[in-house]
């Protein structure tokens, strides 16, 4: 039982629902017979990857769709051995070098040399080329973007990249400069609303307006998200109230719980109670930033007008900390401790 | 090889002389230091006349170095000497063989009324250190406890008897023996020894040097060593299976048969060694016991830095100082230990039993020590033999010191009287024997008179973990009559720069230690603020993204940690700003027991759970849910599509929950359902719905408080019922 996000994603680039100004753009690249590197860019559940594949299946016709899923060995410099999960088609592949970690340029590396030195087979293909689609881009790191700048000139005749990376400030300019950049943005509440009641359509069930504006912001402009919600909401209670509430991950629940234990009581007791509760949402793999951040977010809400930029410097502050330490449990438990002596005075303050 | 001055051959023929000197010539100084050159004259030579095989045989058994041809004979030898000396009492043979055959007899030692063999006895010393020479040669000079010895002599005794007549039920299951124990807690000794006891003749493994590997045109030299460990076991085996046939179980000169030494293990940290080491192994397990040899290996545990509190010996001490939701997390942390060294298979099967070594306790140690320093002043024997106080006193700072290693404490010992031999020290750092003085007191008691210099000048011992948490997180301040300055709040009572010198484990755990325990010490929140800013700024430091500056700022990261919590620990400020009265100290409320740090364990776990993502429960969910590209998402997957995925087939029709209910409940506790209501309402209708299938020992507890209709309709239907019916 598909899910339908997955049931209902549009594989071709006129099934596509909004942003069509860039659909044009992208048919015209894809029809043109040849076709740049390509950095897609844009906040996630925006369409970023759907786009990918229907332009795949543009110039490639419905062969690009029958994707097996493979296991590849690298081995690094230093003998370790890496086990990668490819997705690949016999026109494209797609790699998250992510996996590997600190050696992704090796990967990198062998796997785009690999396939820019094996020609195309299929004669009947009108390309000459293949594709390369590498998600996270902005989780490589410097040495592999080095190596990717590299390869993307010398393998330019029968390679095409195409990096799929939420925001492009991590891409360092020589690889921007080498693709074209694509700005997927995220779908506005009306064009939300508008897909979801497509699907409920498909689906045939009725979706109130009002219900699906409701997920529609509690998806956060999100429409992966908002599609899951829907059908998790459809699951739970059916026919929608207006009142039905929006079903939110438990993750988030839990970390909202966190928060709101350290507004209501700011003792060392309690700062060990969270800590424990903190482990147990990073022992689920939740990435500690997204952690900070939802219970910042958060506390932003729940606090006085005048404690918010207060709230949101620390923040940023162990934000950053975060990124350059090692532990994020201290971290995070250090954002708490601040969070609750700050917010401590000033309930003494107003006392 | 003989070296003149170290022949050990003679002492059936000097004997008599010698334990003349010992006791009757003791009167006349001049007399004796004649009568001991003379002796030693006639040793030379008798030595010299001697074949070298005779010297070899009395070397004191120092096991780890020697071959297992010379091991196996000088255990004969040793066997056929035993026999011709039988009645003579063991430990005096032991003393006079250690004395000196050939030796300066310096003038000025003699005025220091020392005992002239201990001047005999150090000049001898020169390059032997004093564990392999004082080696223990039987079972009641072992330093194990008692029980420890009989276990492993019953193993030993089950295990010959199996190999030289098999059969019976039961004995067949002594293939291999495993002793597990801290560095220098005596298991190479105590194998030996009993073996000696026994009869057993022992063949040893002994890793083949590098060098001569690198030769033999091998391209990983590891290969090279596994190769020659099986070929090592091959022979052993066939070795003994054609001295079998010959004698048939009845074995001359009282040697029951042979015993295969491991305690050299092969480098088991390169995967491919251990693997083909587990092999063989294995293997060998397999063999029937009759006609084979059992084996005893021997694993010296050890520990990552942030186990130091695993070792074995301690840990009974330490877990009851945690609290009792750490202990179950203590049992399988241990890095290094004989899980990791064996074969799973092996360890756990019935024909491999497992002796667990302690460190040895400090009274047991102070014996240790004293058998030597007695047999070094030729004592040994000599009824009523007894140290000064001061001697003993410091044989205990020494049994202290070495946590439980005998190895360490017999080199301490030495070392403490190799430091006496400087003429400067006068301060009467002399091992002195007052044998002399007390016989005119008319006694018979003797007494060896030592004291040690092990205190702070020569090691500064390490702090105990507990102690140094203690005086961090305590931080005990002595006041101090301010002058002036409203808001000292007194002098720290520890330098911390003193306790991190002296932590028993690396400074990065040190700091884990520190933060895990810091909040409870914390009056009030603007202290655990304040407190917790330093560890953030600490782990910035301590992270080593700076290159080159990587390790040297661990220190500035434990100084910043430590001396950050214990300015902050009820710093007056902190307390004004809070405009709150001070909450009871929390010195004044007895003993708060110190937790473990929890980050490994939850390291541990976050990553077995990243890999379920991507193993066999995240394909199946892929597979089953019918989800494309989404795979390789770690974060997409566990932020949205899983918590989704699981409430959506949670409350459709169960379908995929009836089918892979294990791998539906791994994925529920991964996306945190189980932590909320929804969670457990959620587990609670699949603890129903599946009773058909087995799941109901991975169900949480919480299914036990559930109503108990619902209970026992599970009961009813437990696919376990039906299993008992069908048997």
């Amino acid at each position: 039982m598909a899910l339908w996000v997955e049931k209902h994603r549009p594989l071709t680039l006129d099934k596509l629902t909004f942003h069509h100004g860039l659909t044009e753009h992208l048919k015209q690249l894809a029809g043109s017979g040849d076709l740049p590197h390509l950095l897609v860019y844009g906040p996630t559940g925006a369409g970023k990857r759907t786009r990918i594949a229907a332009v795949l299946r543009e110039i490639y016709g419905p062969g690009a769709e029958k994707v097996k899923v493979s296991q590849r060995v690298f081995e690094t410099p230093s003998r370790r051995k890496l086990e990668i999960n490819l997705i690949s088609s016999s026109y494209h592949i797609e790699v998250n070098p992510s996996d590997a970690g600190i050696y992704d340029r090796v990967i990198i590396q062998d796997l785009i040399k690999e396939i820019a030195q094996t020609q195309q087979v299929a004669t009947s293909s009108a390309r000459k080329f293949k594709v390369v689609v590498i998600h996270e881009a902005d989780a490589l790191t410097r040495d592999a973007q080095h190596a990717l700048r590299r390869t993307m000139e010398k393998y330019m005749s029968n390679m095409r990249v195409i990096l799929c990376s939420t925001a492009t400030g991590k891409i360092i300019s020589p690889v921007q400069s080498r693709c074209l950049l694509v700005r997927v943005a995220a779908p506005t509440s009306e064009e939300l609303v508008d897909v979801m009641g497509q699907v409920a359509k498909k689906e045939g069930i009725s979706l109130p307006p009002a219900y699906a504006r409701k997920l529609a912001d509690g998806s956060k402009r999100n429409l992966h998200r908002a599609l899951l919600m829907l059908e998790a909401a459809y699951v739970q209670q059916y026919p929608f109230a207006e009142s039905q509430d929006v079903v939110l991950p438990e993750w988030e629940l839990y970390i909202k719980d966190i928060a709101t234990a350290a507004l209501n009581e700011q003792t060392p007791a309690k700062l060990m109670a969270v800590r424990k509760q903190l482990y147990e949402v990073l022992t689920h793999c939740i990435p500690p930033t997204t952690v900070l951040r939802t219970i910042a977010m958060h506390l932003i809400d729940l606090v006085p007008e005048l404690l918010k930029p207060e709230i949101a410097h620390q923040a940023a502050l162990y934000e950053q900390r975060l990124q350059a330490g090692q532990k994020a449990i201290v971290h995070l438990e250090a954002f708490i401790a601040k969070f609750m002596s700050v917010y401590k005075r000033h309930r003494m303050e107003v006392d | 090889m003989a070296k003149p001055w170290a022949g050990n051959a003679i002492e059936i023929n000097s004997s008599p002389k010698v334990s003349a000197a010992g006791t009757a010539t003791f009167d006349d100084d001049d007399f004796d230091m004649d009568f001991e050159i003379d002796s030693d004259l006639e040793a030379m030579i008798a030595e010299c006349s001697q074949p070298e095989s005779a010297t070899t045989t009395d070397h004191p058994d120092c096991g780890a170095t020697q071959s297992s041809e010379s091991s196996s004979r000088s255990s004969q030898k040793q066997t056929t000497q035993t026999s011709t000396q039988h009645n003579r009492p063991h430990g005096r043979r032991r003393a006079i063989s250690d004395r000196p055959r050939f030796k300066l007899a310096r003038p000025q030692q003699h005025q220091f009324h020392t005992l002239d063999t201990h001047v005999n006895t150090i000049a001898e010393d020169r390059g032997e250190l004093w564990w392999q020479r004082y080696v223990p040669k039987s079972a009641d000079e072992l330093a194990i406890h008692a029980s420890k010895i009989t276990q492993v002599r019953g193993w030993l005794e089950m295990a010959s008897y199996a190999a030289t007549h098999g059969g019976s039920r039961g004995t067949d299951y002594f293939r291999i023996l495993v002793l597990e124990g801290p560095a220098g807690s005596c298991k190479s000794t105590c194998v030996r020894v009993l073996a000696d006891e026994l009869g057993l003749e022992i063949v040893e493994w002994i890793n083949p040097l590098s060098g001569r590997l690198s030769d033999a045109a091998q391209n990983e030299d590891t290969v090279g060593v596994v190769r020659a460990f099986e070929e090592f076991l091959s022979q052993a085996e066939r070795y003994t299976g054609l001295q079998m046939q010959k004698s048939d179980g009845v074995m001359n000169d009282g040697s029951k048969g042979k015993l295969i030494l491991i305690d050299d293990l092969p480098n088991i940290g390169h995967r491919d060694t251990r693997l083909s080491f587990g092999k063989a192994l294995t293997r060998f397990s397999m063999l029937p016991a009759r006609g084979s040899f059992p084996m005893v290996i021997i694993v010296t545990e050890s520990f990552a830095a942030q186990q130091v509190l695993e070792d074995d010996g301690r840990r009974d001490r330490i877990t009851r100082r945690f609290r009792e939701t750490d202990t179950m997390q203590n049992a399988d942390i241990s890095i290094w230990s004989a899980m990791d060294v064996l074969p799973t298979g092996v360890y756990n099967s019935s024909y491999c039993q497992s002796i667990k070594f302690n460190p040895v306790a400090p009274t047991i140690v102070v014996k240790g020590l004293k058998r030597i320093l007695l047999l070094r002043n030729g004592l040994d024997n000599v009824k009523g033999s007894k140290l000064t106080s001061t001697c003993t006193a410091a044989l205990k700072t020494i049994a202290d010191e070495c946590q439980g290693d005998l190895r360490l404490a017999v080199t301490m010992l030495q070392v403490s009287q190799a430091g006496n031999q400087i003429p400067t020290s006068l301060d009467s750092n002399l091992l002195t024997v007052g044998q002399k003085r007390r016989r005119k007191v008319g006694t018979e008691s003797k007494i060896v008179d030592i004291s040690t210099n092990t205190g702070g000048e020569t090691r500064r011992t390490a702090l105990d973990l507990f102690h140094a948490l203690g005086k961090v997180l305590y931080a005990k301040r002595t006041l101090v009559v301010d002058s002036g300055q409203r808001l000292t709040h007194g002098r720290l009572e520890s330098d911390p720069d003193e306790i991190l010198d002296r932590l028993p484990m690396d400074l990065s755990t040190f700091g884990l230690y520190v933060h895990e325990n810091y909040a409870e010490f914390c009056s009030n929140i603007e202290e655990a603020a304040q407190a917790s800013a330093y560890f953030s700024d600490a782990d910035v430091l301590g992270s080593g993204q700076h290159g080159a500056a990587a390790g040297t700022l661990d220190v500035y990261a434990a100084m910043l940690s430590v001396r950050g919590f214990m300015h902050t620990k009820n710093n007056p400020r902190l307390v004004e700003d809070s405009a709150l009265p001070k909450s009871k100290s929390r010195n004044n409320r007895g003993m708060t027991a110190f937790r473990k740090p929890l980050f490994f364990e939850m390291y541990r776990q976050r990553m077995t759970n990243s890999r379920s993502l991507h193993d066999e429960a995240g394909i199946e969910m892929l597979r089953i849910g019918g989800l494309g590209l989404t795979k390789t998402m770690e974060t997409d997957l566990v932020l949205d599509v899983l918590p989704y995925w699981v409430q959506i087939n949670a409350r459709a029709e169960c379908e995929v929950a009836s089918r892979h209910p294990a791998i539906f409940q791994r994925l529920v506790g991964l996306a945190m359902t189980d932590k909320s209501g929804v969670g457990n309402t959620l587990l609670q209708r699949l603890a129903v719905s599946t009773t058909t299938v087995r799941t109901t020992h991975q169900l949480p507890p919480m299914l036990s408080a559930a109503d108990p209709q619902e209970v026992d309709q599970k009961l009813v239907l437990s696919d376990d019922d039906v299993e008992d019916f069908s048997e």
